[in-house]
């Protein structure tokens, strides 16, 4: 067994992110992941971002991240025979993943509806921009868009100034991440009733997912959190980032004991810190008494503290206080080579064409009795359309027919693209 | 000795101790170590530990009197122990916060 997830098959018609999230998931587990792509590919094949020398052929990072272990069929489903292998492909599938508009699955015949009454076993997981009723259910969205929707983008940044979007896309993650577990429920529903279902998320529900404690403290006190720079909006102080003297960030979270958090007062020779009233339990050290009263006063002391001490010497030093909750903020070399996240297979290695020998994320899940494999390299673009098309009955002919067609679409598209010289 | 405030430092006069008062009642009371008053001048002059009051004090510990009005913080732990009035001092249990996401 491959994972936790063998024997199911999932066909993705899904593009950047979101959607591609969702199929990832699933080939991580060990699903049989059939990604249908337009004749040029996903347009994440192509993104080449900042810093990036690689060759040409390489594919791009956003592709790479999203469609490891994927089979890739090119369909122009433009065409009657394209959906007519797509008809067939879904009629053979457990899952349908998209992430294209719905009305943009209309126009091609098929609107989700539709496809869940033709195919009532199947699990039809749609994830859009800002949730399927409203009268924006069909509004385009890209990562940033659904930040600021949820609030996030409001949260982030310093007070008082400009709105800081996060320094990630987490709407698009996040609302892959909620996908996946929707499609997954919705299969172990159809365990139950035998019956598939439509399941409908969205970017917009999975950023209120992500804050659901600060949403509802919000919502509670009728006094929405506003943004507070290196600390939290609940938490103002001393959980925060603090520069060490040799200006390393620290993020600073908690000490959970009386004596640690003493002993942190000692360390820097600060210990008339530990008279102040603004922190004299554990719950205001933490953050919760949420009271603004001395907040400038304890967030300098705490910036004066780890300045003392260089970040050597606070990483000696906190290794001795297990019960302080800490981290030096890292990058994302430190991320790829991190023995933690060596050690749990967070970070993996994998061979990529253009690219060779590359760090990547692992499957971040540890099953005791169905283990996972870290799933291949993306596919190349529909390397798999002929034993795809085969393995639903498709002759040669046809085959050769939506093969030549796919081909000759994307010499036209990049011609127009790029000119024919 | 005069009364003493929170934030107050004090010497043992026979050991490296150093402690800084966290809380005391109000009036005039003699804070010793070691069996030796303490000081906010000069500390340790070299004299003996009071083996009645030599079981050490440690580094980042609390210590109170019986009803609790009285609490130091050791900053620099040393060979004496801590009495107040003639009443030897006790560590102060430490409490731990649970955990929580």
């Amino acid at each position: 067994m491959t994972g936790p997830l063998e024997g199911v098959r999932v066909v993705e018609l899904a593009v950047a992110i979101q959607g591609p999230a969702v199929g990832f998931f699933f080939s991580a587990m060990g699903a049989d992941v059939i990604k249908i792509e337009p004749p040029m590919g996903d347009a994440s094949r192509y993104h080449r971002g900042v810093n990036n020398t690689l060759p040409a052929a390489a594919y791009g990072s956003q592709f790479v991240a999203m469609n490891k272990g994927k089979r890739s069929v090119s369909l122009d489903l433009k065409t009657e025979m394209g959906l007519k292998v797509m008809e067939r492909l879904l009629e053979s599938a457990d899952v349908f993943i998209s992430n294209y508009r719905a009305s943009a699955l209309a126009r091609i015949g098929l609107e989700l509806d539709e496809v869940t009454k033709r195919h009532p076993r199947l699990v039809v997981g749609h994830v859009n921009g800002f949730g399927p009723k409203g009268p924006e259910a069909d509004k385009a969205m890209l990562d940033g868009a659904a930040q600021a929707r949820g609030g996030i983008t409001g949260l982030s940044g310093a007070g008082g100034e400009v709105p800081m979007p996060p320094g990630a896309a987490i709407a698009d993650h996040a609302g892959g991440m909620q996908t996946a577990l929707a499609c997954v429920t919705g299969l172990l529903a159809r365990e139950q009733t035998g019956r598939g279902q439509l399941i409908q998320t969205s970017s917009l529900g999975a950023q209120l997912w992500l804050q659901m404690w600060e949403l509802q403290h919000s919502f509670m006190t009728r006094v929405p959190l506003t943004r507070e720079g290196s600390h939290h909006p609940n938490l103002k102080a001393p959980y925060g980032v603090y520069m060490t003297r040799d200006d390393v960030p620290i993020m600073y979270v908690a000490a959970m004991t009386d004596e640690s958090w003493t002993t942190f007062w000692l360390f820097v020779d600060m210990p008339e810190a530990l008279l102040l009233e603004q922190w004299d339990t554990p719950g205001k050290r933490i953050g919760v008494a949420g009271s603004d009263d001395g907040l400038a006063e304890i967030r300098d002391l705490m910036k004066t503290a780890i300045a003392l001490h260089t970040m050597e010497e606070w990483e000696a030093f906190f290794s001795t206080e297990p019960e302080i909750i800490w981290e030096r903020v890292r990058n994302h070399e430190d991320v790829r080579t991190d023995p933690q996240n060596i050690a749990n297979d967070y970070v993996v290695d994998i061979d990529l064409p253009g690219s060779g020998k590359t760090s990547t994320v692992g499957t971040l899940m540890a099953f005791s009795d169905t283990p996972t494999k870290a799933p291949g390299p993306p596919p190349p673009l529909g390397e798999h359309t002929e034993e795809v098309m085969a393995a639903l009955g498709f002759d040669s002919a046809e085959i050769k027919s939506v093969r030549d067609h796919s081909e000759a679409e994307k010499e036209a598209m990049l011609i127009a693209l790029l000119g024919d010289n | 000795m005069a009364g003493l405030a929170a934030g107050q430092r004090l010497k043992s006069t026979v050991c490296a101790t150093e402690i800084m008062i966290i809380s005391a009642p109000d009036g005039d009371f003699e804070l010793q170590c070691g069996g030796a008053p303490m000081t906010d001048g000069e500390g340790n002059a070299g004299g003996d530990v009071d083996a009645d009051y030599a079981e050490g004090t440690a580094l980042g510990k609390r210590y109170v009197n019986e009803d609790g009005g009285l609490e130091l913080l050791c900053v620099k732990p040393g060979d004496g122990s801590l009495s107040a009035g003639g009443e030897a001092l006790k560590v102060k249990d430490a409490k731990k916060l649970p955990k929580t996401d």
